[in-house]
This record gives structure tokens, sequence and C-alpha cells, in this order.
């Protein structure tokens, strides 16, 4: 139940390739994240499985049954839109029991299910009111409760948490989750927003351009990421250009790593600022390198510095927790560390090494 | 909706959203419709003429350029389109010098007067201008008779009647140019008010104006009831020329009148195209508006 | 203070003059002859106008004719309004622009070019005998003939009207209802014909007022025995001529002054019933 299979699915227009050969599976239950920046085609996917838009090439089938030409009516799919999806003129009972009447369920069984939904999103004291008499948060969960009361397959959502405040927004975002393991069904969620996507799914695949960079678990991308592009992506990132020598990728005294290169090959060193080690006393730590603050931005829990190594002109990034953040200003000097098994090593874009060993 | 409706032979056609709207006749069949009901009585016009003679027949039995050129060099097509030229330019004089300083106030000075506005520009909007001529007749042939048939009483008339489309299209063009903040920025520049709304004001507002006055000049220049009520044949504009030639028994009137119908519509679209081009800022989405009318 | 304020409201003093001369004080002293009765005031003149076969009938084609325009443009516009919303870039303009032309095309032209076509000598009367042999068009005047001369002004006016509404109706609801299984008929039956019923029925009240004071085509096809009287008509005839007394005309323009003044209520009320929901 709820299999999806996307097999080399592509759309053009005119020559913008919008979806590039993308082939995709997932699982019964699953919860996938599509995530890329604007213009990716994480949208055009989502309505492409949806049935709202047409592609030129590829099949798309649903537990082994290819829906490739089926109206989106028939696919047996739930969809939440970024917002405007109620029906102004419906009260919330209504706008539930709407794709209930299209299937014909008689009205004891629509009532009955109607009853479900709204407590299962918690509107119960709403359940009367219309759209307009609702807010943003509200309507979305009356949105949600519509999709899912016909017991679709699947669960379409796009951007469905964009247009909201951020309060809200979180708090619906756990609510989605909750709601989604509590049926078990497998959904798909479309947003730019990381950290949504790394707060929800069971699997993130990464978009841009038209293509897939990398479909994983979140910790996987965030340790991993498999293309430099994913890896700017996700989190704080610094990078530097190293050349191979001696067997060895070194940046000064900063980090220190094996190397499967030839010697004078370039590759793209890349960690994250919470894996650079700082110590606002360089004395203490003789074996490492020694940086110049170049900027500190205050954040509350954690501050990020803006760090340029002494024999270097690369600025880096590192995130400190912030009781050791307020001993270091600005134009001080710190010493500096990555350990071996935080750096990933690219080459020409692609992930070679992870963690000091080789992919 | 259950699993079991899922079937891959169920559904019709070869695209995933093809619906009865979406089909070729359902999307253009109205369209086409339409498009020929409002073109088959101007392609009427557009024979006729040129024709010599066409009665009783399918097409005419012969053709000729001789009506167009009559009809454009006609004296008394020229006079009418002159006198309806004037009102239109008149009217448009009036109403810029009227409507302006008023949107002006009513939207950046004191906005409590603009609901008195709002009214008034209702009353031509829901009245049949055959009311207001009726009681724009009777008042002044009781107040002032010697006012009555004068071309300066119609000239306030139409002013009066038209001037809600240019209020509508300066009130809107001021609000959307954010013309209070560029007021007040203005006059923290040190300008005055006079400087404010020459330099600043109105070179915002300029498309407002401009389309504004066009839908007032299009409405004049076909305006009927009133023209008639308050002055009859003894001003002849073009629609009262129109109305003579209709019901004159004067040969070839019809063939002038045909050419000279299709001239003003052709011109009329013209001119629409140039609107839709030039004026790209003013809602579409104004329910309340409404178009030009005639009747 | 005040005097300051009453300054600076100036500049918009000769625009509300203007309105009140010639718009709203012509219409007091409509009111105002309407009800003089000998020896001072009284409702002598509506009794005497309501009494009067000739202004009965005259009074209820002008309600036929403006109700038939009205259920034409709601049932044809609706439509063809769809289709229009639909265009997009070039083909949108040129058809919008054609359309607004014609919306303002109504007089003596529009009305000989339908006489070209189905008066007794036409075109389409021609071609119609000649395959179907005589043919009996309704004259111009009549009320199947005034119809379908103004639904070539009203149809268009109509259009222009109902787009802004249209504009509302959200992609999302269709697709929305297209994921809950709905199909065409479904969404316009439960969402789309609700939604915009009351823009729709506003449109077609307005277009009810218009065709009340509808008056240069009228004018013109009006004047044979076998046409139908309207009462814009008769207010016009009466003005001309003095064979009724001013009296008569003030009566009927007020009467159609308080129904256009009940129908702008009415419009209101159905617009602030649409925004409720939109």
């Amino acid at each position: 139940m709820g299999n999806v299979s996307l097999q080399h699915i592509t759309k053009s227009y005119g020559t913008n390739v919008v979806l590039d050969d993308l082939s995709l599976e997932i699982g019964d239950g699953e919860f996938v994240s599509l995530l890329g920046p604007s213009g990716c085609g994480k949208t055009t996917l989502l309505r492409t499985i949806a049935g709202l838009q047409h592609f030129d090439a590829g099949r798309i089938e649903v537990d082994g049954v290819d829906v490739t030409d089926l109206p989106p009516q028939r696919r047996g799919i739930g969809m939440v839109f970024q917002q405007y999806s109620l029906f102004p003129n419906m009260t919330v009972r209504r706008n539930i029991a709407f794709p209930l009447q299209a299937c014909g369920m008689k009205s004891e069984q629509i009532s009955q299910r109607v009853d479900e939904m709204v407590e299962l999103v918690g509107l119960t004291e709403h359940q009367h009111k219309r759209p307009k008499q609702l807010s943003g948060g509200q309507q979305q969960r009356v949105a949600l409760a519509r999709a899912l009361a016909p017991h679709p397959r699947m669960l379409l959502l796009d951007e469905p948490l964009s247009a909201l405040d951020a309060q809200v927004r979180n708090h619906l975002r756990d609510q989605i989750r909750e709601i989604q393991r509590k049926v078990g069904i497998t959904t798909i969620f479309v947003t730019h927003d990381q950290s949504e996507a790394f707060a929800l799914s069971d699997r993130v695949v990464l978009m841009a351009r038209g293509e897939i960079l990398q479909a994983a678990a979140p910790s996987e991308i965030y340790a991993r990421p498999k293309r430099i592009e994913a890896a700017r992506f996700v989190g704080h990132r610094s990078e530097v250009d190293i050349e191979a020598r001696n067997g060895r990728l070194r940046w000064g005294k900063v980090f220190d790593l094996p190397s499967t290169f030839a010697d004078g090959t370039r590759v793209t060193c890349s960690f994250h600022g919470e894996r650079v080690r700082v110590s606002p006393d360089p004395h203490s730590q003789p074996g490492w390198a020694r940086a110049t603050v170049i900027h500190r931005t205050y954040l509350g829990s954690v501050s990020q510095l803006r760090l340029r190594p002494l024999e270097s002109d690369t600025e880096i990034v590192a995130t400190v927790t912030g009781t050791a953040a307020e001993l270091i200003h600005d134009d001080a000097q710190v010493a500096l560390r990555v350990d071996e098994q935080d750096v990933n090593v690219y080459e020409s874009g692609q992930l070679i090494a992870a963690g000091g060993s080789a992919r | 909706m259950s699993a079991q409706t899922l079937s891959p032979l169920a559904s019709a056609g070869t695209t995933t959203s093809n619906e009865a709207a979406d089909s070729f006749l359902g999307r253009w069949g109205a369209l086409i419709l339409l498009i020929g009901f409002l073109g088959i009585p101007l392609l009427a016009l557009l024979v006729f003429s040129f024709a010599t003679a066409w009665s009783g027949t399918v097409l005419p039995s012969g053709y000729t350029a001789e009506h167009w050129i009559g009809a454009l060099t006609s004296s008394d097509v020229l006079s009418a389109v002159g006198r309806s030229l004037f009102l239109a330019v008149a009217v448009c004089l009036i109403n810029w010098v009227l409507v302006i300083p008023a949107a002006y106030v009513s939207v950046v000075v004191e906005p409590r007067i603009r609901p008195w506005f709002q009214a008034l520009s209702v009353v031509p909007f829901a009245l049949p201008w055959i009311v207001i001529a009726a009681g724009m007749q009777l008042t002044v042939k009781e107040i002032a008779p010697g006012l009555f048939g004068t071309v300066g009483l119609l000239v306030l008339t139409l002013s009066a009647v038209t001037f809600p489309y240019l209020y509508w299209a300066v009130e809107n063009s001021l609000i959307t140019n954010n013309a209070k903040q560029l007021s007040e920025a203005a006059r923290m520049s040190g300008a005055s008010l006079p400087r404010t709304l020459l330099q600043v004001i109105v070179p915002a507002i300029r498309t407002g104006v401009m389309s504004g006055s066009l839908l007032t000049a299009a409405s004049v220049f076909g305006e009927f009831p009133i023209t008639m009520t308050l002055i009859g044949g003894g001003y002849e504009t073009l629609p009262l020329w129109t109305l003579r030639m209709f019901s004159g028994r004067v040969p070839g009137a019809g063939a002038e009148l045909a050419a000279v119908s299709f001239a003003t519509f052709a011109l009329l679209f013209a001119v629409s195209l140039l609107i839709t081009r030039i004026d790209t800022t003013s809602k579409p989405a104004d329910p309340v508006r409404p178009p030009a009318r005639i009747s | 203070m005040n005097l300051e304020r009453l300054g600076r409201t100036a500049p918009a003093i000769p625009l509300l003059v203007l309105g009140l001369v010639c718009l709203i004080f012509p219409l007091l002293v409509l009111l105002h002859i309407s009800l003089q009765v000998r020896g001072g005031y009284g409702l002598d003149n509506f009794i005497d106008v309501f009494s009067s076969s000739v202004d009965r009938a005259a009074l209820g084609n002008s309600l036929q004719f403006a109700l038939w325009q009205a259920g034409l443009c709601v049932v044809l516009g609706t439509p063809i309004a769809l289709a229009l919303v639909r265009l997009k870039g070039r083909a949108r303009s040129v058809v919008m622009s054609f359309i607004n032309v014609a919306s303002s095309f109504g007089g003596p032209g529009l009305a000989f070019a339908f006489m070209l076509l189905i008066g007794t000598t036409g075109v389409l009367t021609t071609i119609w005998s000649q395959l179907f042999g005589q043919a009996d068009f309704p004259s111009l005047g009549s009320m199947i003939g005034l119809n379908v001369i103004m639904l070539y002004v009203h149809l268009p006016l109509y259009l222009m009207l109902s787009l802004p509404s249209y504009a509302l109706l959200r992609n999302e609801w269709r697709e929305a209802a297209r994921m809950s299984g709905a199909g065409f008929w479904r969404f316009w039956r439960q969402v789309g014909i609700p939604t915009l019923a009351p823009f729709a029925l506003g449109n077609g009240l307005q277009i009810f007022m218009w065709s009340m004071g509808a008056y240069a085509i009228p004018y013109v096809v009006t004047t044979s025995p076998a046409s139908i009287d309207l009462i814009s008509i008769e207010i016009g005839r009466d003005l001309e001529s003095s064979v009724f007394g001013v009296e008569r005309a003030a009566t009927l323009a007020v009467i159609l002054m308080l129904l256009a003044i009940a129908m702008m209520w009415i419009y209101r009320m159905l617009q602030r019933r649409g925004e409720r929901i939109l």
C-alpha cells in the first residue's frame, strides 16, 4: 500500500529542462521530503505525481500499477496546497466531507468520518466555521483533514507551512509528523526549508536544477553530502581548496588527512562549522593552527565566528556555543583545529572521501 | 475513495487532465460564438458600405468606394465629428480641472470627504441617463429657460455624468502610486502645494488620467439621450447625425451611415488597444467600475 | 482649526457643486414635479400612470425586456467569461478591446447593421427564405428583435463586469477538488457556482438596470407600430412634445429612479454577501 515508483520522469518547457530523467522509489509509510531551492523542480515533480502536471517522458507506478494516464481524481491521493486550499463557501465539516461525497459514501458514514478527522487535527470547536474565520494554521489543518478523510494511499504536501508565521509553522510541523505516524500513510513533502525537511522526514530528496542530488536519511545527507552543492545547501560548512602533496591533504595545522589522490590534484575540503574546534587561548593548544577572528556574530545559544588562519587567505566559519564564545572577541587570536573524520573531500563536485576514509 | 477504485483502464483519454472544459470545443467554442455574434454585424456594415446596391440578395450587386469618399468628405459628417470632438475635449478639460484636485483632496488631504464623491459617482452609474436628462431639462426650463438648448449646458451636464470615469481612474492611480507618501516627502523637502501637485503628483498619475480621459471622451463621443434631450437636432453631434441618416430617406444615407459606423468602431478599437498598452497600472479587478456606455 | 480644514478641502468643492447642481438637484426637481397635483402635493400623477393601460404596458415591456437581457447575459455570459479568463496575452487584449468597443457601440449604426442582417430585405432573411421558404423574422422593434440587438451591447458589458470576479476563483480550489475526487460538474455545482453566484447575480442586476434605461437603439427601432413601447422612450417622447405635460415625464422618470435605487440597494447587499465568503 502506498509504494511509489518514479521512472525516468522528464519535463521541459522549450529548452528549459525542469525535470531531468528523475527516478525515485518510495516505500510504504515513508515520509519523504523534496528539498531544494526555488526552481529546482520539486513542486513540478510533486504535481506530476498528483496528476496535475503533464510530463514528456517516463512512468509513474503506484503499488505496481501504472498511473501515468490516470486523472488526478482517480489516483487516490490526498493533497495539501500552500494556501487557498479550502473551499470558501463551505464550513470545515463540509470541506472535509467533500471528497467523501465525491466517492459516494453514505451520509451517516460521512458524518462519522468527519468527526474522526476533525478530532484528529484538533479542530472540534471550530468545525462549523468557514475558512475566512480561521487562521492560516487552522486552515491548513482542515486541508490536511480533508486530504486524509477518504483513506488515500498517499499524501502530498506542497510547502504547506511556507505561508505561515514562524511559531505556527513549527507547531504545525510537529503535528503533521505526529498525524502521519499515527495514520502510517506514505507522505511526500515539498519544502525549501532544510530544518523542516530534516525534522519531518525518513528520507530527504535533495534536488537542484531538475535533478536529484541525493536521496538519503537526513543524518546521512548532513554528514556526507554526495555533491558539493548539496553540501552548500545543508548547514553551515566551510570550504577550502587543497592540493594533494606527499600522499596527504594538509591545510597548515588546521587539518591533515591521508590522501588517495595523485600528488598535485586539487580538491575541495568541506567541514561543518560546529566541527571546528576553537580554543580562545592559543597557548594552551600548541599543535593547533592560529587564526584571527574577523567577526563574531552572536546568536544567543550559539555564536558564529568568521576565522582566518594566519597562514592562509581563506576564511572559514566556526560555530561555538554561548559560554565559550563570550570569551572570544573580534580581532582576537584563537587556536583552531579540525579532526580528520570531520572533513569531506570533494573532487569535481563529487564526494570522494568522507571522514578520512574513501567512499 | 478506496484502493479498489484504482484501475489503469478506468480513465478517459490519454492526458491526465482531460476534461470537457479543456477540450478544444469547450475552450474555444464559446469564444468563437461570441466573436461571430459581435463580428457579423460589423461585416455587414463593411460590405454594405462598399456596395452599390444591396437589397434582397445575399451579396451586393456591385462594389464602389464612392460612399466612403462621400462620407469622409461630406461636410455634414465632418461638422458632426467636429462637434463631437469639441464636446469630448471640452468635457475632458472641465473634468481635469474639477476632478483631479477633488480626487487629490479625497485621497491625500481629507479622506473624510471621500464618501461624498463615492456617493456622487454612483448616480450616473445607477440611473439611466435619460432620467438625468429629463431632470436637467425640466429644471433648466423652470429656473433658467435661456440656458436650455445651449452647448454650455450640454457640456456641463456631460461633464457631470462622465466625471466618475476620470475620478475612479485618478483615485485608483493616487492610491497605487502612494500619493500620500509622495506628498509628504515633497513637503518635507520644502515644496509648496502647487509645486507638489505639478511636479510630483500629476506626473505620477499620468497614466490614470489618460485612461480615465479616454473613457470619458469615448463616452461623450457616442452619447445620445442627454444630447438629444437638451439640444436635439440644433447641434448635430455624430450620434445625432447617425440618427438622421437612419430615419431620413436620403438616398445613399445608409451606405454612408454604414461607412461611418464601421470607421467609428475601427477607430475605437485601435484606441482601446492603445489604452491596454499604456494602462498597465490600473487594477482590472474593480467590480464597481462600469465601462463607457452610450445608451 | 476648522476654517483651515475647510480651506484645505476647497479644491474639492467645485466638483461637489457640479455634482449637486447637475446630478442631485435635477432629481429633486423631478420628484417635486411628479408630486405636483392641483392644489399642492399628492400621488395623483402616479395613480394616473398606473391606471393608464398604455403606461402599464410600457412599464411591463421595459421590465420584461430588462429581465430577458439580464437572464440571457447571465446564462450566456458565464461560460464565455470562463473561457475568457483562461485567455492570456495578445489574444486576450485583442478580444477584450473588441468587447470593450462593442459595449459602447449601441447607436443607430448598430441598429442599421442588424437591419442589414435581419430586416425585411436583410442578408440572413434572404438566405433563410432561399433555404427554407418565406422567412418571418421578428421586426427589430419587437421584444425579440430588441433583445437580439441589445444583447450585442449588454453581453460584452456583462463580460467586462464578470471578469474581475471570475479572477477571484482560485486555481487551488479546482485542483483541490480534483484531488478530492470531484470532476468538472461536481466542482461547479458545489464550489464554483455558489461562490460566484452573488457576483453573477449582482452583475445581472446591473444589466437589468441598464436595460431599463436603454435609449438610443430603442429610439430608432421602436418607431413602427409593430414595435413595443419602453418606459425610457416614453419619457423622451414626453419631453419632446408637450401633449401630456411635464408631470407625466417626471412621474415616469421618478418611477425609474426609485427602481434604480432599489436595484442599487439589492446590488450592495449581494456584493457584501459575496465578500463575506471571499
